[in-house]
């Protein structure tokens, strides 16, 4: 295995000097003006066990390095070249791919991701994988095109000050469409515990909430704690104090380790302070 | 104060991570302390038991005790060296006695003397009658705090009193100086004779606390130990050579014919009397009687010195203990045997209770007013303190009931070390602060304990205003030392000025430098510049109006000729006709500048000081702070109009009728609705042809060609949702209610205020007298249910999350901040900009990064909530000055800094 990493860095070398092993480098400029490219790392996506349906084997080019100016749809069209492209997904961390969020809302589901991220292509046939692995031979690729450019500046703030106003009627269709759901689904959960409730379950237990004639505590670690405080609150008015005269001997003595110790910190904050030179008054 | 803060970390935010700074530094952290039980519980001694009672009765706690111990130990002289320094005063002695006599001269005929020593003292006029010869000394003798172990680091200084034979002195000695160029003669021919030997490093001339009457000769030793030890040779007089009825202090000395160099005196006229001259000849007799009063005094009483070494220290750091008029560590060992003459000190007292009865007495008693007396016995010749009172500004006589020891303190400044002694008591008695650390370990300079300060740069220019101010008799009575003349009536000028506008009225000491002994004395105007400073009483240090007596009142006339001609008659609301003077101010940062127009005026006014010699500070950086045009000042004025707006957009908040929920509370979270902010938002209008609309969303975006438009930052508030059952207890669909809030906000914001609104998931912006408001719409129970985690075992805990923290930080700490300083701000009303100049200096050293803005808030807060041992700023540059040093001496490593907002930690 070692030596066939060997090879496939000394492979990735010729191209550029700085893909690890594993990846191939694919030089990508942002315009036709720039001089120097940047370097995406593909490589095939491998997972030991279980590929998750959403990144299928052998289809799946997993990227690194992908630059925040990189759109999904500007990285669909420069792999486009390499065979039909089915997906592309751009994620801040690697991942399986599995827990994507199901809800896809428009309003309440985007996380804005900064700086530089992974991207998973997943192209029709397994063949646009190697296809995109092999696109080192040619001249760097192009994000920003005639065809399609990618906003800069003051353009770019002008259409995310766009994009971010919402439109009040569809917000407020997909939150009442949401809350009707939640209601329904808390309505569904209330109609089953009320219909739990009081009956024994097959060993005979009964589970106690808080609704009904008679709630129990609330299972919390605030009230757990209230109950062992009102405890020690009865244990300590039963006990009688300055009864007796080792009581007052004890007290006395106590009084004095007090003092002693206290004096021993003090001690010992001065010998700190002394070591920092804190009495030099000027 | 860069340089300081470098390599050390700035305070955090929070306690956590001040809890992992102290990880690391545990080497060197507090560990607890460690007493095996036996030893906590053993029986205890006599001894320790009495040691116990007496940190419990002497001082404060016992920290204080040893902290007090541990400060002696620093500051005081330690046994080797006093070997060293009797050893040096032994060769000293056997040097003096063998100096040999010089032949009888004129006191003008000065060949004799080598060019290599110059004469020190200013010898104006030159002409003068008498003979000088040189005799050896009849005694030599220690005096002051060497003998009494009193005196301190970071000077040691060992008087020598060097008394003159009888013989060299003759009749009429005590006039017009002739004893003390005697004395300035006898001091260079000791000079030029030590000059020949080896045994010292350095030999200088000085004048004694900078009385240019008293020089005296400085000798230190050779080598390595010429910073240990300093020997003041200090000539004097036997004790029964001069007549004492002769310098009561009505009496006169210097003959004015004499001092203006006219031929024959003028008939008729009566000469004035010159306390301050005869005082200082009164001084040189009494050394010894004084050093055997304050040794008596000192016997068995151990906590004296203690007392008044840690008094010393005290005067110190106040720079109240150096220059002309000095509150010197002898007069504090004067005051003290002075109170333990009238018992409010007895000898069982420690160092501490010492100082804490001195200061008491200071902070009530008023020398100025009542002098005290240490003479016993009251003997009918001797003057009263009404003769004292009326030849001098503040009274302490001495045992022989003649010298008074406060001669050349001004009495502003002994209302300062009143003042002092007053907010030091303050300090001591509150448990809050560590007394210690304020009271004897941090300096007070001038410039961070004053809000503003000003120099005379020129002090020669006090030469004119001795003549406008016709002080000639004083001049005669200073031996024509123009400024010491002037001063007292300057600084008196300024407090009837700045009357009711200032808290305090104080002025440096002048201090002349010591000189070798070749070279020629500095001159009066070598006390380089004087340094006043102003505290300031923050309700009326700004107030535009002087209002006069009426104007038909005899008192009208005064009020006139005080203010020249800004005097006019004006008519009152009340309909009174009174003199009256305004100052020109439009904002808020030109009337903080009023005293500095008064002081001006006044000083050009009474005592001909040119505008261009003073050199006055009091806003030279709020330049930086300034906004946008000439009439916003210096932003004080936009905070304002935010904060009114902000006021008017929450009551409509509150009135708003159609919400499901009522609203609660409405809290501001941006900087600029606690007036920190550094350059508050200025109201806005769109310019529409800058834009393109488009009227499907109702918008207005910027067109790409035309100039970008204004950027308005969104002025951030926190709007609270009362509690209810019909809240949902989940995340998610609490978010998709809150967005819920936010449309119909807008939408009955825009029905029933016609305010233009945005509404987006997270907020609302509301445009409103061109600001724009970011509404947030909170429900107190969420963060509650973001920190829910149940266990395994089915148990519901709380647990913070960077979701809740976050939440927490938004909607409760952040909006309590921002109350809380805002109602700073109305008890100190430069506190906004003292935080504003302290974050332009954060950004501009690149630290903005590492220390938010709530911190540099925090940390300006803590200045004016713990102002100890200053009083809290009123102006914003000695807030500013304050910020740098406290993060420059805090000690950040091992100390939480705590900012107790509102009083609510005890």
């Amino acid at each position: 295995a070692a030596s066939r990493r060997g090879k496939m860095a000394a492979a990735g070398e010729h191209v550029c000097g700085a893909a690890p092993p594993g990846y191939t480098a694919l030089a990508v400029k942002f315009g036709v003006r720039q001089r120097s490219p940047h370097y995406l790392l593909v490589k095939e996506h491998q997972v030991r066990e279980g590929a998750g349906a959403a990144y299928p084997p052998r289809r799946t080019l997993f990227v690194l390095n992908v630059p925040p100016y990189c759109s999904a749809d500007a990285l669909s069209r420069l792999f486009a070249c390499c065979g039909r492209v089915q997906s592309v997904d751009i994620c801040d961390k690697p991942g399986l791919g599995e827990q994507k969020e199901k809800t896809s809302s428009k309003f309440f589901s985007h996380k804005s991701v900064t700086g530089f991220q992974v991207a998973y292509v997943v192209f029709k046939k397994p063949a646009g994988v190697q296809a995109a692995k092999s696109l080192t031979r040619e001249g760097p690729l192009l994000v920003s095109t005639e065809s399609h450019p990618v906003k800069t500046g003051i353009s770019k703030w002008i259409d995310s000050y766009a994009a971010s106003v919402v439109d009040p009627e569809e917000l407020k269709a997909e939150v009442d469409a949401y809350m009707q759901d939640y209601d329904k689904k808390i309505a569904e959960e209330e109609a089953k515990a009320a219909e739990e409730e009081g009956v024994p379950d097959a060993e005979g237990w009964v589970k106690v909430t808080r609704k009904g004639r008679k709630p129990g505590l609330p299972r919390t670690e605030a009230a757990n704690l209230r109950v062992l405080e009102k405890e020690k609150q009865k244990r300590a008015r039963k006990e009688l104090l300055n009864f007796y005269a080792w009581q007052h001997r004890e007290t006395k003595r106590e009084h004095i380790a007090q003092l002693r110790k206290k004096f021993e910190e003090d001690k010992q904050r001065i010998a700190l302070m002394r070591a920092q030179r804190k009495f030099r008054p000027y | 104060a860069e340089a300081a803060t470098q390599g050390r970390e700035p305070p955090a935010g929070g306690a956590a991570r001040s809890g992992k700074r102290a990880a690391p530094a545990g080497a060197e952290a507090l560990q607890p302390a460690k007493l095996s039980r036996a030893e906590l519980y053993k029986p205890p001694t006599s001894e320790e038991l009495s040691q116990l009672k007496e940190t419990e009765d002497l001082f404060h706690s016992s920290l204080l005790r040893l902290q007090i111990e541990e400060l002696l130990k620093e500051v005081t002289l330690k046994e080797t060296k006093k070997k060293k320094i009797d050893a040096f005063l032994h060769e000293i002695n056997s040097l003096l006695s063998a100096i040999p006599e010089t032949p009888e001269t004129e006191l003008t005929e000065q060949a004799w003397l080598p060019r290599a020593v110059k004469v020190p003292f200013l010898q104006v006029p030159f002409s003068v009658k008498g003979k000088f010869r040189f005799l050896p000394p009849a005694e030599l003798k220690v005096v002051g705090s060497y003998l009494l172990g009193t005196c301190i680091k970071p000077e040691i200084n060992v008087d020598l009193a060097v008394t003159m034979p009888r013989e060299i002195f003759q009749d009429k000695d005590n006039l017009n100086q002739r004893y003390h160029r005697k004395r300035a003669l006898y001091l260079a021919h000791i000079a030029h004779h030590l000059s020949k030997e080896k045994l010292f490093g350095s030999m200088k001339f000085a004048y004694m606390n900078s009385n240019h009457l008293k020089p005296i000769l400085l000798l230190r030793p050779q080598g390595k130990d010429e910073k240990m030890v300093t020997v003041r040779l200090h000539a004097c007089p036997a004790p029964d050579l001069f007549k004492p009825s002769r310098f009561y202090p009505s009496k006169n000395n210097v003959r004015t014919a004499w001092f203006m160099e006219q031929s024959t005196p003028k008939e008729g006229a009566p000469e004035p009397p010159t306390p301050h001259y005869n005082n200082s000849i009164l001084c040189d007799t009494v050394l010894l009687s004084h050093l055997h009063l304050l040794s008596s005094a000192a016997a068995d009483f151990p906590g004296m010195k203690d007392g008044v070494a840690l008094l010393k220290v005290w005067l110190n750091q106040r720079q109240l203990s150096k220059g002309l008029g000095c509150f010197s560590g002898f007069l504090v060992s004067m005051l003290v045997a002075y109170l333990l003459m009238k018992r409010k000190i007895v000898k069982m007292m420690s160092g501490y209770q010492v100082l804490r009865s001195t200061l008491q007495f200071l902070a009530t008693t008023d020398l100025s007013e009542t002098g005290i007396s240490l003479a016993k016995d009251v003997d009918a010749s001797l003057p009263v303190l009404d003769d004292f009172h009326q030849a001098f500004e503040v009274v302490f006589v001495d045992p022989s009931g003649l010298v008074n020891l406060c001669a050349d303190m001004t009495a502003s400044k002994y209302h300062q070390v009143q003042f002092e002694a007053k907010r030091s008591m303050e300090i001591l008695d509150d448990r809050m602060v560590d007394g210690f650390q304020v009271l004897l370990m941090t300096a007070k300079p001038m410039l961070r304990t004053f809000d503003h300060v000003f120099h005379l740069k020129h002090v020669s220019k006090l030469q004119g205003a001795c003549k406008k101010m016709q002080l000639l008799n004083e001049l005669m009575d200073r031996g024509g030392n123009y400024v010491a003349a002037a001063l007292p009536f300057i600084v008196s000028l300024l407090v009837r000025g700045l009357d009711w506008r200032a808290l305090l009225v104080a002025h440096s000491l002048p201090q002349t430098p010591e000189w070798s002994i070749d070279a020629e004395p500095p001159k009066h105007k070598d006390v380089g510049p004087l340094l006043f400073g102003i505290l300031f009483v923050p309700e009326f240090a700004a107030s535009v109006l002087e209002k006069g007596p009426q104007a038909d009142h005899p008192e009208a006339l005064d009020f006139r000729t005080f203010w020249g001609e800004k005097s006019e008659l004006r008519r009152f609301q009340d309909g009174s006709i009174c003199e009256a003077v305004v100052w020109e101010a439009d904002s808020i940062c030109q009337k903080r500048l009023i005293p500095e127009q008064i002081v001006r005026h006044l000083l050009k006014l009474h005592a001909d000081i040119p505008e261009s010699s003073i050199c006055y500070m009091g806003a030279l950086l709020e330049s930086v702070i300034r906004t946008g045009k000439e009439a916003f000042g210096t932003g004080e004025e936009a905070m304002v109009s935010v904060t009114c707006s902000y006021d008017d957009l929450s009551r409509k908040l509150w009135s708003l009728k159609g919400l499901p929920l009522t609203v609660t509370a409405v809290q501001g979270v941006h900087p600029a609705l606690r007036y920190t902010d550094v350059f508050p938002p200025i109201p806005m209008k769109p310019i529409y042809s800058f834009h393109t609309r488009i009227k499907t969303k109702h918008l207005l975006l910027p067109s790409e060609e035309k100039p970008c438009p204004a950027f308005i930052a969104p002025l951030k508030i926190i709007c609270h949702m009362e509690g209810s059952g019909q809240w949902p207890q989940d995340k998610e669909a609490i978010k998709r209610i809150k967005a819920a809030f936010h449309l119909q906000l807008a939408e009955l914001l825009q029905q029933q205020h016609q305010l233009v609104c945005r509404p987006a998931v997270t907020h609302t912006d509301v445009y409103k007298d061109g600001y724009v408001f970011r509404l947030q719409v909170a429900y107190h129970r969420e963060p509650l249910i973001l920190k829910e985690v149940v266990t395994p075992e089915g148990m519901l805990k709380y647990q913070d999350t960077e979701e809740s923290r976050q939440l927490e930080l938004e909607t409760l700490h952040l909006p309590y901040l921002t109350s809380s300083l805002h109602g700073l701000q109305q008890q100190h009303p430069v506190f906004g900009s003292a935080c504003r100049l302290a974050k332009r200096w954060i950004s501009a050293q690149l630290l903005s990064d590492n220390v938010s803005e709530e911190c540099v808030d925090l940390l300006v807060a803590f200045l004016f909530l713990h102002p100890a041992p200053f009083t809290a700023p009123s102006s914003p540059q000695v807030g500013f000055l304050r910020f740098l040093d406290l993060l420059a001496t805090f000690d950040w490593k091992n100390n939480p800094l705590i900012v107790n907002l509102n009083s609510s930690l005890t």
